[in-house]
């Protein structure tokens, strides 16, 4: 079931509105805000004591294998809420004496206790191998991915990730290879680091969570934000105001209908082929024109805004497939373009520090 | 609304209510029945035809026109029946709001509350089947749930499965059978109430089955159709003969006119002034009574002993201090050569002579002649007996009706009836005559099991016979009918009457029915009746000291970790999904095999090299092993699943 990465980095909380949590009146998050400030230095002391707890079990960052002492697991409010009907179940029927009853009761509260065994196996032993987020521009959400492996050959039912809310649920088949994503907002430029998260599950019934933490040291790499109006690209070097000229060249420009007189070595063989008529190629000259994308060149605005600036200027020179080098403060880039070119100046001002 | 509940998971949840809910709809009211499978109908036609949600306020409503509904056909007192019909009516109307998963969750566990609450009205092994068809229901819908709630908790597009209906099915029946051991120690060995917490209002009760306290017309005959057992009674030692089974209940003194009734203040604080002691050769028994909601026991003439928990009124019936609500088992011995009350009481005697003198003026008359033939009162009930005997009396169940004058009718007229009418108009006759006399209303007879060595006495057994004071010999039983058909003393109801009562009356649906009643017995006597005492006497039987609770506890904790040892093959191999690939799970064997052989392999090792190594290790088996690795290689991947049978064989060969 292994799933493919997905190379779009729209945010995918915003794609799929239908998806956010309900927002109805729910008396227990309105008591809950009431009561915050009471909470807040018990839920400070609940997090040291977490962290020690948890540094005493072993390091968190994948890779790891989620063992006996790694996972936790608590009843849920409708398995409290179960168990509580089994009480009353229990009392009346005891009361009673009646045994039939208590056979049933009895039966059901097993059946309870044992979900937690059922609940623990599903996560126990599964492997998580590695995390890992692709970059994005800031603004955006970034897309942590949780790669997980069984090898114990048990398929393993409905795993969730969570951080402050559940992010994604997938099953993993036996002795297969799965990945849940987790989602973090991207808002400032730079290095974009994983809260501490859950690899969650609550099959069968819902009775009981089953939890695993982890703090993967993963980062995404956070672009910065593409000025949205940036001024035009610095164009520079020779034959600048040259316009392309096409028929003769390296570099393939685009195909037209075969026409007669054609040089053979021109005709597209395999699209003429795919479409039953002939095709000429029409090549063209790369161009000689280069850009010189330069920190000190925006010397009058502030520091973001000239990265915001560069960064547009990079995703506008791929586009325009023109050559460009990069120059800040303290490193520099040869011109070049293409995937390879873009990250690394994009990356350098993602990382850029004055 | 989200997490909102997908189609299926709303018909899996009716469909769980209505499994639950459907034994109820034997025992409410026929109008709850509809409003219940109304609003029922109404949520599948909501969903069918996307029907907006009741509004809150109409749902409160209609909330309490139910509750109304059900105080207006079972009064403000409740009891259990009302309870359980009040939970129906509600879980029906909580489908009213089920939208959500949460909803559902309550919905389908609040079920597996009725389906429990059933056990108080059902007690037969049946029903145990058939719950056990609703706990799966709901487990599987639980299981449905989670499903729907883990997909829609999730922020991004879930990828998780939906098996399909069999495999759930099958993990619902593996985690019933995980929890059964655990959940059978905990029957055993879970410490039981000696006496319940709290105890029942006597109006809650509405023993609706068996014996009334009143005899009016047709009261017994109601039951001569009822073929369900009253109690079973295994004797240590010699039956009595047929002609002695009287199971004594209760006895009538008053008499209006029409109606029969105990008439006796006080019975149950005054006791009888002495018992008889027991013989030798005394009746010992067993009884297990089925819970009839009222207080009597049935017993031979004459107990004893009363046992645990029970008295003997004034007039010798045995009675429990609770009401009998669910089986009892009680132990009795019976002295039938007793002579009860050698001396009566005036104020008895005042009592057992009363008659409504303004009525059957005729049968006065009658008696005050007969009574002058004869002075010696056991000559004059001779010569009434032969009366019934010898005029044209017939033995009917559905005799003429009587009117105003019942006896002077039945006695010159009709002349058709069965006990009761001869009870009441014997027992009339005898305080005309001035002898004292009594109604005393039970069962008489019995089926004796040979194979399982017990006395099952059914509902049609009940019966109606008299007493009467005699001097010197204190009180007598005095059988008219048996005067008019001494079969029916002899055998069962069904056998005197010949016809059939109901459209499955036949001699071979009785005897199965009563051959199959041995199963019940035992479950009866094992599983229903089993109680604190019991408990006591099965750890006792463990060699314990002196059970207490002390020891209960421990014990379950101690035998709960070995259940839980026992258990733990089960859970591990509770493999969530089936495997669909044979071969796969064929080669798994393979590796255990091997492993067993001593070649160790991992989760790293193609098959091929597996066998390479296996064929070192093991050079004899070279021809079995590459074999098998062949064989799996073109099953699994060479789409040849024909061959996976040789695998299977070779993979057994090895």
């Amino acid at each position: 079931m292994a799933r493919q990465a997905t190379p779009d980095l729209a945010p995918p909380a915003g794609a799929s509105p239908n998806r956010s949590s309900p927002r109805h009146f729910s008396l227990s998050r309105f008591l809950g805000r009431l009561t915050a400030p009471l909470w807040r230095p018990l839920i400070a002391v609940r997090n040291r004591w977490l962290n020690r707890f948890l540094a005493r079990r072993g390091p968190l960052t994948p890779p790891l294998s989620l063992s006996y002492r790694r996972i936790f697991i608590l009843p849920t409010s409708f398995g409290l809420g179960f168990w509580i009907l089994l009480a009353v179940m229990g009392v009346g029927a005891l009361n009673y004496n009646n045994n039939l009853a208590l056979i049933m009761t009895f039966t059901l509260a097993s059946v309870a206790m044992f979900n937690s065994n059922l609940t623990h196996r599903n996560l126990a032993g599964l492997n998580i191998q590695a995390v890992t987020a692709d970059p994005v521009f800031a603004g955006q959400t970034a897309v942590f991915r949780l790669w997980l492996e069984d090898r114990d050959g048990r398929y393993r039912h409905q795993l969730q990730s969570a951080l402050d809310r559940i992010h994604d649920c997938a099953d993993l088949a036996a002795l297969g290879h799965g990945s849940l994503q987790l989602f973090v907002p991207a808002v400032r430029r730079g290095l974009l680091g994983l809260p501490r998260a859950r690899v969650e599950s609550r099959y069968p019934l819902g009775f009981y969570r089953a939890w695993s933490w982890l703090q993967p040291d993963t980062r995404c790499i956070v672009y910065p934000k593409p000025h949205s109006n940036p001024p035009p690209l610095p164009l520079t070097g020779p034959g600048q105001k040259t316009p392309k000229r096409t028929g003769q060249g390296d570099q393939l420009h685009s195909l037209r209908e075969y026409r007669e007189n054609d040089p053979l070595n021109r005709i597209a063989w395999r699209a003429s082929a795919r479409h039953g008529q002939l095709y000429s190629k029409v090549m063209v000259q790369p161009s000689e024109q280069q850009v010189h994308l330069d920190w000190h060149a925006l010397s009058a605005r502030d520091t973001e805004e000239r990265l915001s600036i560069l960064c547009a200027w990079v995703l506008m020179a791929e586009q325009s497939q023109l050559p460009y080098s990069l120059r800040l403060p303290g490193a520099e880039r040869t011109a070049g373009l293409g995937p390879r070119q873009r990250a690394a100046c994009l990356k350098q001002l993602a990382l850029f520090d004055a | 609304m989200k997490p909102h509940l997908s189609q299926k998971n709303v018909l899996a949840s009716i469909g769980v209510l209505l499994m639950a809910s459907m034994p109820q709809w034997t025992l409410m009211p026929a109008w709850l029945t509809a409003v219940s499978l109304a609003i029922i109908g109404w949520r599948v036609a909501a969903l069918r035809y996307g029907w907006r949600p009741v509004p809150l306020w109409l749902r409160v409503i209609l909330a309490f026109l139910m509750l109304a509904l059900v105080v207006y056909s079972y009064g403000l007192f409740w009891g259990r029946r009302a309870g359980a019909a009040m939970l129906t009516m509600m879980l029906s109307a909580k489908l009213m709001e089920t939208y959500r998963i949460r909803d559902a969750r309550l919905l389908v566990s609040m079920c597996l509350f009725l389906a429990a609450a059933q056990f108080f009205f059902f007690r037969e092994i049946y029903m145990l089947l058939y719950v056990v068809a609703v706990v799966i229901g709901a487990v599987v819908t639980l299981q449905w749930l989670q499903r729907d709630d883990a997909e829609q908790t999730s922020l991004s597009e879930p990828e998780i499965e939906s098996p399909p209906l069999s495999d759930t099915v099958r993990s619902a029946i593996r985690m019933l059978v995980i929890a059964l051991p655990l959940a059978a120690l905990l029957f055993f060995l879970f410490p039981r109430l000696g006496s319940p917490f709290w105890g029942m209002p006597e109006d809650a009760l509405d023993g609706k089955t068996g014996l009334s306290d009143t005899m009016s017309p047709g009261s017994i005959q109601s039951l001569f159709l009822d073929d369900s057992p009253a109690f079973r009674v295994t004797f240590d030692g010699p039956l009595p003969p047929p002609a002695e089974r009287y199971w004594r209940g209760p006895v009538l003194w008053g008499y209006d006119g029409i109606n029969w009734s105990p008439n006796n203040p006080g019975y149950r604080t005054r006791a009888p002034d002495r018992l008889p002691d027991p013989q030798p050769d005394s009746y010992r028994y067993t009884v297990q009574l089925e819970p009839h909601e009222r207080r009597w026991l049935f017993a031979l003439d004459y107990p004893t002993a009363t046992p645990p928990g029970s008295g003997v009124s004034s007039d010798y019936m045995l009675f429990s201090y609770e009401p009998v609500v669910s089986v009892k088992s009680y132990q009795v011995v019976s002295e039938p050569r007793f002579t009860a009350d050698p001396e009566i009481r005036a104020s008895f005697r005042s009592l057992a002579l009363g008659y409504p003198e303004h009525l059957n003026l005729r049968s006065q008359a009658w008696i005050a002649e007969l009574r002058q033939q004869y002075s010696v009162d056991q000559e004059l009930i001779n010569a009434v007996l032969r009366h019934f005997n010898e005029s044209q009396f017939f033995y009917s169940l559905t005799p003429p009706l009587l009117g105003r004058n019942r006896v002077d009718e039945f006695l010159f007229e009709t002349r058709e009836g069965y006990c009761e009418h001869y009870a009441s108009t014997f027992t009339l006759l005898m305080r005309m005559a001035g002898i004292p006399a009594r109604v005393v209303t039970g069962y008489q007879g019995g089926f004796y099991n040979r194979n399982a060595n017990y006395l099952l006495v059914k509902q049609s057994d009940a019966h109606a016979w008299s007493e009467v004071w005699l001097d010197g010999l204190g009180w007598q039983r005095v059988d008219p009918t048996a005067a008019v058909a001494p079969q029916r003393i002899r055998q069962n109801i069904a056998d005197t009457l010949g016809g059939k009562r109901t459209w499955y009356d036949f001699a071979w649906v009785r005897s199965v029915r009563n051959s199959i009643d041995v199963i019940q017995h035992q479950w009866n006597q094992w599983i229903i009746s089993f109680d604190a005492k019991k408990q006591g006497l099965l750890v006792g039987k463990l060699g314990l000291p002196f059970p207490d609770q002390a020891i209960l506890v421990v014990l379950l904790l101690l035998l709960g970790l070995v259940t839980g040892a026992l258990v733990r093959p089960l859970i591990r191999s509770f493999n969530l999904k089936r495997e669909q690939d044979v071969a796969l799970k064929l080669y798994r064997r393979f590796r255990k095999r091997l492993a067993r052989l001593g070649v160790r392999s991992g989760p790293q090792d193609t098959p091929g090299e597996l066998i390479g190594r296996a064929v070192l290790q093991l050079p004899e088996r070279t021809a079995a092993l590459q074999k098998i690795g062949d064989l799996y290689l073109r099953s699994r991947y060479g789409s040849q699943p024909h061959l996976l049978e040789d695998l299977r064989t070779a993979l057994n060969a090895l």
